[in-house]
């Protein structure tokens, strides 16, 4: 198993790799360069010589390719330098001050959708074609058809403005967290509702279902232990990489609410053209989603005792 | 005297389907002393598998038992197995009566161990607590065959062969010394020497606990050699009910002389075996008359308009026909 793990990491090292060049080299080919949307911003031109000498100190003169092999020789140490727009502060900083919010943001969105939508899921399928399946089903269109940005503006309206009963924005208590998961979580209980009803109906009917059946196990017993673990499988492929999409933030919802997230960061720093920002944010996600499908491989093995990794001998 | 165990009488199990209701099984009646075995026989289809989940009551939606009475001879006196709540019903399950299926391939759920498995029933119906049922668990298994039984209580079902499977399963569904043991086709998945290690094993463990069996097949190698009494069904409608010696050597109706004219024989061997013209009726239409009647060449003008029901033509012996009726 170790083995297997240490064999997947140094995958994710290769893919990092290749990332990193790909993304590096298009960065470079898009047109515009950071001082000139700082010019487009401040709504004048930057002076040629001023431009030259930015470029200069930030190394931006050199060869592409001497850049990408500086930029790599500083990625190893965690050193992605300055941003080019926030002045100032180093990525690392951005990243400290910024990602914990999304993360708690993202994790808080995925324990609630997890418990909606895998409920409704297990409820749906339990009572097929009853009131509680409707019920499903309509949930999780309406997760579907709303968008996040919607939602969350009528919450605020309801909730916040009319109702007065939560703050319109804002992280610093509990309180100031109800929204923002529930506008958050719209897709992930689309989600989880829909694979788990279909993955249990699926299950239910099984050959081994109905042995547990005449067994005389009560109905819980056997949704719970012989029917929900052989339908987890498939719930755990898509809930892997929705943890990784939720705990890298919200770029809607964080704006929305005023959360100081990092979500936004990952679609500001291509219209800044803030190149430090754009190859952390980038390889951030890369990591992210590798090693989460790397940890949605071993739950196979843990859920499913036919999945293996080791060489049987 | 012979003390009786379960008695069916008048079972009627139908689907509603979107294309009409089938009628799988219509007005099935039966009965089976302790500790002896019943052979069900007949065609796929014929709704042999359906009477012995209905008798488990495992039918499910769209299925549904229409009508009938399903007396058994349980530990606290008769009761009528249709008329038990859900809830009474789970304990009679896997405790007083209990089933093997056809297909050991998918019939243990593939994410527990066999352990877990085979204790489920004891912890639940009787009550044994961890260390109790783990120490029952590896005397079943040991009784079914499983070498190295303690250890093989952490393994997996993907971890055993197709026969070791049946047998665990057979372990698991005698745990609670059921009276009754239902096994459908418990043999059809396997190759011919499991098959009959599988046999043998029911027969031995019938003895040891005293437990009446239903067995559902329709290799009538195997009824031949454990069972006391065979009902024929065709159609959904048992059409010959008797002791095993008489349905093979003296059959009555058309229908099982015919099953029995396709049996390749050892000292006789015809030219062809006896093959039966046309097919079975759709279970979507409603018979009139006799479900065979349109395969039959004995057949009466009687036999298109009514349905002659099972007649005592010998004692222990029903037939459905009206020509066997009257010879």
């Amino acid at each position: 198993m170790g083995r297997y793990i240490l064999m997947r990491l140094a995958g994710v090292v290769g893919v990092l790799i290749a990332v990193s060049f790909i993304t590096f080299m298009l960065m470079k080919a898009i047109p515009s360069g950071p001082f000139d949307m700082m010019g487009v911003q401040a709504n004048k031109a930057i002076p040629d010589q001023l431009k030259r000498q930015l470029e200069a100190k930030y190394g931006l003169d050199q060869p592409v390719f001497m850049q990408y092999l500086l930029f790599v020789r500083n990625a190893v140490k965690l050193d992605f330098g300055y941003s080019f727009y926030y002045q100032g502060q180093t990525i690392a900083q951005i990243f400290q001050n910024q990602w914990p919010y999304s993360i708690q943001l993202g994790l808080l969105t995925m324990g609630f959708s997890i418990l909606i939508g895998m409920g409704l899921g297990i409820l749906a399928a339990m009572k097929q074609g009853t009131f509680f399946d409707y019920l499903g089903t309509a949930i999780s269109l309406f997760c579907l058809a709303m968008p996040s940005f919607v939602l969350a503006l009528l919450l605020q309206i309801v909730f916040a403005i009319k109702l007065g009963w939560v703050p319109t924005g804002g992280w610093d208590s509990p309180k100031q967290w109800i929204l923002p998961v529930l506008a958050n979580s719209l897709g992930p209980v689309l989600v989880l509702q829909r694979y788990t009803r279909a993955s249990m109906v699926d299950v239910m009917r099984s050959n081994y279902v109905r042995t547990a059946k005449a067994k005389g196990l009560t109905e819980q017993r056997v949704t719970f232990i012989h029917i929900f673990k052989n339908a987890l499988t498939p719930i755990v492929t898509v809930g892997g990489p929705m943890l990784a999409g939720l705990i890298t933030g919200s770029f809607f919802v964080e704006s929305i609410f005023r959360i100081p997230g990092i979500g936004q960061f990952w679609v500001t720093a291509i219209q800044n053209r803030d190149y430090p920002l754009i190859m952390a944010t980038t390889l951030a996600w890369t990591a992210i989603i590798s090693i989460t499908y790397l940890i949605t491989d071993l739950v196979y093995a843990v859920i499913d005792p036919r999945v293996t990794y080791v060489k049987e001998k | 005297m012979d003390e009786l165990l379960l008695e069916i009488n008048n079972l009627q199990t139908e689907f509603k389907l979107n294309q009409g209701t089938v009628h799988a099984v219509n007005g099935v009646s039966f009965k089976l002393n302790k500790g002896e075995v019943l052979g069900i026989v007949g065609e796929s289809g014929c709704g042999k598998s359906v009477t012995a989940l209905s008798v488990m009551r495992l039918i499910e939606a769209p299925g549904r038992i229409k009508a009938g009475e399903m007396l058994f001879h349980g530990e606290k006196g008769v009761t009528d197995l249709l008329k038990l709540s859900p809830t009474d019903m789970e304990q009679v399950r896997g405790n007083q009566m209990s089933m093997i299926f056809q297909d050991p391939m998918t019939s243990l759920n593939p994410v527990l161990t066999i352990g877990y498995q085979i204790m489920e029933p004891l912890k639940i119906h009787r009550k044994m607590a961890e260390e109790q049922a783990q120490a029952t668990a590896v005397k079943l298994l040991e009784r079914v065959g499983i070498p190295e039984a303690a250890l093989r209580l952490k393994d997996y079902p993907h971890q055993f062969s197709g026969g070791m499977r049946q047998r665990v399963m057979v372990a698991m569904a005698v745990a609670c010394s059921p009276r009754l043991l239902i096994a459908d086709e418990p043999t059809t998945a396997l190759d011919v020497t499991i098959q009959a290690q599988i046999i043998d094993l029911i027969n031995e463990l019938k003895d040891e606990f005293g437990t009446a069996v239903i067995i559902i097949t329709h290799d009538l190698g195997v009824v031949a050699e454990i069972a006391n009494q065979v009902s024929v069904m065709y159609a959904g409608y048992v059409v010959e009910n008797g002791p095993v010696q008489q349905i093979f050597e003296a059959p009555r109706h058309p229908y099982t002389k015919a099953l029995m004219g396709s049996i390749p024989r050892l000292h006789s061997w015809p030219e062809r075996l006896t093959t039966i013209e046309g097919a079975p009726p759709s279970l979507t239409d409603r018979i009139v008359g006799c479900p065979f009647q349109p395969r039959c060449q004995f057949r009466i003008e009687r036999c298109a308009s009514e349905n002659p029901g099972l007649m005592p033509i010998a004692t222990g012996h029903t037939c459905a026909c009206w020509v066997a009726g009257h010879e």
